[in-house]
């Protein structure tokens, strides 16, 4: 049996992945993203055209080698410009994982920084986490893992209910635990975790499927209440 | 008559006089100087193996493929798997960041050669002690004899620790960014290895079976270069892994320095170059840079090659033509296309922002011509470049293998205390040679891929799940040199069963080995003899086991010379003899044997009983308690061995067992512990902290911690079942005892807190590095 040859449930969402160089979890961010039932297509850094997307995803790895800082060659990318238009815009839903989560605080699309683990080491580990008051565990692979944003910024985190992921253990001295954010919309989503590398259960973790399930489940609902957007269009039945 | 400055020069270059002479009769005329640096660079030993091709020509090698290649490989379905040891000791001593970083990065580009996209790395590291082990006097009084020769000082523990954390970082840095998963290996520490730390790096690649690129050029292909510019770093590497160390600061300048993000592009680019059915060859660019991979493509397609070297993009001023040649400037590789491959290569190139060169052309004839600006510089026959003087090597038993066979550790009886034993189970568990590798693991990106199925410091073998077949595959590295030390034979044959034993433990099948063979000076005799008997003890394991070698690697002069004071020599320290096995499995039992929560189960050791009549030679305690290494080691029992395999393959296929380990560092207390310790880790064992285990062992330290070979414990819930079948299969065994929730280790003559025992292990080498 190849995996390749399974066909997932169709939602009729499209996916885009924004691979840098240097990006290097494309693959399993394409397989996770499939089997949840996203059309999905890679895009190189350069495209600047986002129109037909309902999600765009920034991938983990190194964008550029991460020199000067993770995050920060990225933001000056082609594609990093139309994803602000596409977020100011409302036209779907931004996931950065590892590294994406980094671009995206670099980019100010999410607000706080990322900056270097307490512990000044890359830390690969499986990590337990809270999401939607659930526990799940899903790895995590970092060195500038550890979110920081003042104090200001950090009360309004709260009080809009910013926080998507919070670590158990915080393994990397995170303020309040915070391991994934969204933006006050909710449609920007950040994460250091990676649950793209849960969504196997040869090979054990499986918890990585439900963040994709409630992305997906989110998406729809937002299609359904934005005009601009019409689901039944695309549905395949 | 060789003039003298030419045997001056000879000397430099590491080329011996009967060689020189052999290179004027293949030329049938002298060679010009630069000749004869190519010659120097492709006849060492590091590019030719001239000491050891005659004995690694001995190695079994049915079913393993494209076993004289960049990397060999097993086929799985329609996929190969590829994969292949190397090592990188030298470069490592002398800058350990750079030196782990660049090793990974050598190993990589030999899989991708293949056209395979890597998928795993494994690495087995090996330093000094970085502690001294201290005992009370009651204990240390109760050892007759004390082997006191010890090298150690604070100096060297401090230095050892910098080579350590400068190693997990290199590799930490690099592999991370590289995207291929870390995803196991072992770490131990041995003062031989103060002045010659070892880093082998395995990795693992898979390709569709019918999409494999090999070395062999053909005629009229244009010689395509690409990846980073050439420099001077890594000039003379191939030479100067040939040599010892002089543990002087110059060696630092034949370092490569690697490049992860280029790595990266490199491996993307490479992948999408390879598809094209334009592109016909590929090799790396490793030791002897351009010129053993251009030479190596010519000799295996049997055609000639032209290159002009002003083609060559390079990163530094008025480099000399041998310096464009070896240098070992990290991040290339090379392809061998015709125009419209090319024309793909370019475009491929520009997309990842690499360079991409033409640098020279293939064609009918056996020459390999190098032309600088039109003007010929060098015109050698290439197979005569790429077959090196063959030598035998002239072993000879040394003394000390006869000594230590007859050593005994003689133990007061006295020294049976539950009082010392408890203390000692504390200290070895603290022991960075036993106490878990966390530390350094949780550094490597274990999980990218998303194939990967446990952390690598769990136990049992690495698995990776292989999607492509539905299938899932382990990988593990082993090796012993305090055996091997005692007797190269039975240790090099026991590694292998050790290995066999750790892929069985976790319901895998093993399917063929990789070797690094780290070992000194190899024209000394007592080190000839140390490699050769290894070479033998490898070869009648696999055919004893009718599994293959696919690929290897040789480092010799592994060796570092300790100063001493004005008045008195040099010391030359050498390592033990070191081969490390890199073995591939397949899973064959429907789930693999994890060892997860152990609440109200049965621990059994199966397999040969010890006694006090044991052979517990080269035990991890003895070392480590007593500073002691004598004795014999234990033999295999071939028939009990298989014996076990299959009952614990069919225990697990029967869902009877719940986890199982091999017995190997540490006894049985050792497997006992980490057993134990492993449960701890899976969070669906909500009440951990009060998981306890109880047993009735004896009070006797050589049955608790003595090493022997074809033992494992077993864990189950139903013990009457296991007993029945274990009767029934006629394999020895005891039952150990019951896991209980007392959260005590309690061997009925010791209660001790397995929480807190467990912290020490978890964090005891992170406290010490």
């Amino acid at each position: 049996m190849n995996l390749a040859s399974i066909s997932y449930p169709q939602t009729g969402l499209k996916a885009a992945i924004a691979v840098f160089l240097g990006t290097n979890c494309e693959k399993e961010t394409r397989m996770a993203l499939e089997m949840a039932g996203f059309n999905v297509e890679y895009i190189f850094h350069t495209e600047t055209n986002l129109e037909k997307f309902d999600l765009v995803v920034l991938p983990g790895g190194f964008s550029f080698g991460d020199y000067i800082k993770a995050g920060r060659l990225a933001k000056l990318s082609p594609v990093i410009e139309s994803l602000r238009e596409y977020v100011k815009l409302n036209k779907g839903f931004v996931l950065g994982i590892c590294n994406g989560f980094q671009i995206l605080c670099e980019t100010r699309l999410l607000p706080g920084v990322l900056i270097e683990n307490t512990k000044t080491k890359f830390i690969s580990e499986d990590c337990a986490l809270f999401f939607n008051n659930k526990e799940i565990t899903i790895p995590i692979a970092h060195k500038e893992g550890c979110f920081w944003a003042d104090e200001d910024t950090i009360k309004q985190i709260e009080k809009n209910d910013m926080v998507i992921l919070r670590y158990k253990n915080n393994p990397n001295g995170s303020i309040n635990n915070i391991a994934g954010l969204y933006d006050s919309k909710h449609h920007v989503i950040g994460m250091m975790p990676h649950p793209e590398r849960a969504v196997l259960s040869q090979c054990g973790l499986a918890d990585g499927k439900k963040i994709f399930e409630f992305l997906k489940t989110e998406l729809l609902n937002f299609k359904k209440s934005c005009p601009t957007k019409n689901l039944s269009k695309k549905r395949v039945e | 008559m060789i003039k003298f400055e030419t045997i001056k020069k000879l000397e430099k270059l590491g080329l011996s006089q009967y060689e020189y002479e052999e290179i004027v009769k293949k030329l049938n005329r002298k060679p010009n100087e630069l000749e004869l640096y190519l010659f120097s660079a492709m006849w060492s030993e590091h590019c030719g193996y001239k000491h050891s091709k005659k004995y690694l020509d001995m190695l079994p090698r049915t079913k393993s493929l494209f076993s004289s290649e960049n990397a060999g490989g097993i086929k799985i379905g329609n996929h190969v798997i590829f994969f292949k040891t190397e090592s990188h000791n030298h470069p490592s001593a002398v800058e350990p960041y750079q030196g782990a970083a660049t090793g990974i990065g050598g190993i990589l580009r030999d899989i991708l050669a293949m056209n395979a996209r890597p998928i795993a790395l494994l690495n087995s590291l090996k330093f000094g002690p970085i502690e001294r082990m201290k005992l009370p006097d009651d204990i240390n009084n109760a050892v007759s004899i004390i082997n006191n020769d010890t090298h150690c000082d604070m100096e060297s523990f401090s230095r050892n620790k910098y080579l350590l954390n400068g190693v997990a970082e290199g590799i930490s840095d690099y592999g991370n960014s590289t995207g291929v998963p870390t995803i196991g290996g072992e770490v131990s520490f041995n003062e031989c290895y103060n002045l010659s730390p070892l880093v082998n790096v395995m990795a693992a690649g898979i390709c569709h079976k019918n999409n494999v690129k090999t070395a062999a050029a053909k005629e009229n292909l244009y010689v395509t270069l690409i990846g980073s510019a050439t420099g001077r770093d890594g000039l003379f590497g191939a030479a100067f892994a040939s040599k010892e160390l002089e543990g002087d600061s110059s060696d630092r300048l034949s370092v490569q320095i690697g490049d992860a993000y280029t790595k990266k592009k490199l491996i993307e680019a490479t992948l999408e170059i390879l598809q094209s059915k334009n592109v016909f060859c590929s090799q790396d660019l490793g030791a002897a840079g351009l010129l053993s991979s251009t030479s190596e493509m010519a000799a295996k397609g049997d055609v000639s090659m032209d290159l002009y070297l002003d083609k060559v993009p390079l990163r530094e001023e008025n480099m000399q033509p041998y310096e464009v040649m070896l240098s070992e400037s990290q991040e290339r590789m090379v392809f061998g296309a015709n125009k419209a491959g090319v024309d793909e290569i370019v475009k491929i190139c520009k997309k990842y922002e690499l360079n991409a060169a033409i640098i020279g052309k293939t064609g009918k004839g056996n020459t390999y011509n190098l032309y600088h600006n039109d003007i010929l510089l060098a015109s050698v026959p290439v197979k005569a470049l790429c077959k090196p003087v063959l030598y035998d090597l002239n072993p000879k038993k040394p003394e000390y293998i006869d000594v230590l066979k007859k050593k005994k550790l003689f133990l007061d009886t006295k020294i049976n205390t539950p009082q010392n034993i408890k203390y000692l189970i504390f200290k070895i568990t603290a022991a960075p040679a036993f106490a878990s590798k966390k530390y350094i693991y949780s550094q490597y990106d274990s999980t990218v891929c998303a194939r990967t199925l446990k952390n690598p410091h769990f136990i049992g073998v690495s698995p990776l799940y292989i999607r492509e077949e539905d299938t899932t595959i382990g990988f593990s590295m082993d090796s012993n040199e305090d055996l091997c030390l005692l007797n190269p034979y039975t240790g090099a044959f026991n590694i292998i069963f050790e290995s066999y034993r750790n892929a069985v433990s976790s319901g895998f099948e093993p399917l063929g080995i990789t070797n690094c063979l780290n070992f000194a000076n190899p024209e000394k005799p007592d080190v000839a003899y140390q490699f050769t008997e290894t070479i033998k003890g490898i070869k009648d394991a696999l055919c004893t086991l009718n599994l293959p070698v696919v690929s290897g690697n040789v480092s010799f002069y592994n060796e570092g010379v300790k100063k001493t004071d004005i008045h008195t020599d040099d010391v030359k320290i050498k390592i033990n003899p070191t081969p490390v096995i890199g073995m591939l499995s397949i899973l064959k039992t429907k789930n693999p044997i994890y060892t997860r929560s152990l609440s109200d189960e049965t621990i059994f050791v199966i397999g040969k009983q010890i006694n006090k009549n044991s052979c517990t030679g080269a035990s991890l305690y003895q070392r480590l308690f007593f500073n002691f290494l004598g004795g014999k080691p234990d033999i295999i029992d071939f028939e009990l061995e298989m014996k076990l395999k299959s009952a614990i393959f069919d225990l697990n296929i029967k869902g009877e067992i719940s986890g199982a380990i091999d017995v190997s560092k540490g006894g049985i207390i050792g497997a006992l512990l980490i057993m134990l310790f492993n449960s701890f880790n899976f969070n669906d064992n909500k009440n951990s902290e009060q998981l306890g285990f109880s047993c009735c062992l004896p009070c006797d330290i050589d049955i608790l911690f003595g090493e022997i070979t074809g033992r494992y414990l077993i864990s189950a819930k139903n013990a009457d079942k296991v007993e029945q079948y274990l009767i029934g299969s006629q394999i020895p065994y005891e039952k150990l005892g019951k896991t209980n929730n007392t959260g005590n280790l309690n061997l009925g003559f010791v209660k001790i807190n397995l929480a807190e025992l467990r912290e020490i292990y978890e964090n005891s080498l992170e406290r010490k590095a």
